[in-house]
């Protein structure tokens, strides 16, 4: 599919047109991104105001947008974007370490890894969806949101490097590290799901 | 660059990489055929797969999805067409 990130070319819509666009291509995703969203701001009402800024931003630039093209991706890097510029600033969490730093330490072809798995460790058979939902949103934004695009909405490395305006080798990195948190919180009942 | 604690082969930084790579899969040919051959002689490499493999199933079968307020769609309509 062609990347509408790559190339805007503006065109010319008519009114009736840009509806027909917008709900044709863009309104079919409000689902996803409504759950991007929450996930990202932790906050239903927070999340709703992304999502309506999102769709307004859309709308108001969709002359940019080719018909056909990747209408989920572009509206995602919209949203990111959104929520980098309004909503981290008033974001109810604690300040985050730098992780452009961790990611470039991680990255370092000399650091060991001890990402090993602990076969040792007890099994909790009784883990809950609400544990899966504690271990992502546990991760620092920068890790969960790459999480979110690859595992959950299936997006490749290539789009989520446009999406997020990073270069692949960070996307990897990132996705590496933030698989290695993941792991420390769910690898034991990963285990106990299927490999025990 | 580390060895691999189990069958010792000194590549298992390397296994790690591509172990994300073909989980999202984003691996070349050769790096599914060493990696398949590799988890075939290495139990740490192997146990990774499936962990990560259990990890990925149950970000996509045990996390909620949250309902869109219904009056969210509306409201952006009416927005964007008065």
């Amino acid at each position: 599919m062609t990347n509408q990130i790559d190339t805007p070319i503006r065109r010319s819509y008519s009114e009736a047109k840009k509806v027909q666009v917008f709900d044709g291509e863009f309104m079919p995703h409000i689902d996803s991104m409504y759950n991007f969203a929450y996930r990202l701001t932790f906050d239903e009402d927070d999340a709703k105001d992304l999502v309506q800024d999102t769709y307004m931003k859309a709308y108001r630039f969709i002359n940019s947008f080719q018909e056909g093209t990747n209408a989920k991706a572009w509206l995602y890097r919209i949203l990111k974007n959104s929520f980098i510029n309004d909503y981290r600033k008033k974001s109810k969490q604690p300040a985050k370490v730098d992780y452009q730093e961790v990611e470039q330490f991680y990255n370092s072809e000399d650091t060991p890894s001890n990402a090993t798995v602990d076969l040792r460790m007890e099994t909790t058979k009784d883990m809950i969806g609400d544990e899966i939902s504690n271990a992502l949103n546990s991760l620092a934004v920068d890790f969960r949101t790459v999480v979110i695009l690859c595992d959950l909405e299936g997006f490749t490395y290539e789009e989520m490097a446009k999406i997020l305006d990073i270069p692949i080798g960070t996307v990897r990195s990132r996705l590496h590290r933030a698989r290695n948190l993941l792991r420390e919180k769910l690898g034991t009942y990963a285990l106990s799901m299927g490999y025990n | 660059m580390s060895d691999c604690p189990d069958c010792s082969c000194g590549n298992y930084d390397k296994c790690l990489r591509i172990l994300n790579l073909i989980l999202d899969d984003e691996a070349t040919p050769s790096q599914e055929a060493y990696f398949y051959d590799h988890i075939e002689k290495c139990m740490v490499c192997f146990a990774h797969y499936n962990v990560e493999m259990q990890i990925r199933q149950l970000m996509k079968t045990k996390l909620c999805q949250k309902m869109v307020p219904n009056e969210l769609a509306d409201e952006i309509r009416k927005k964007i067409v008065p």
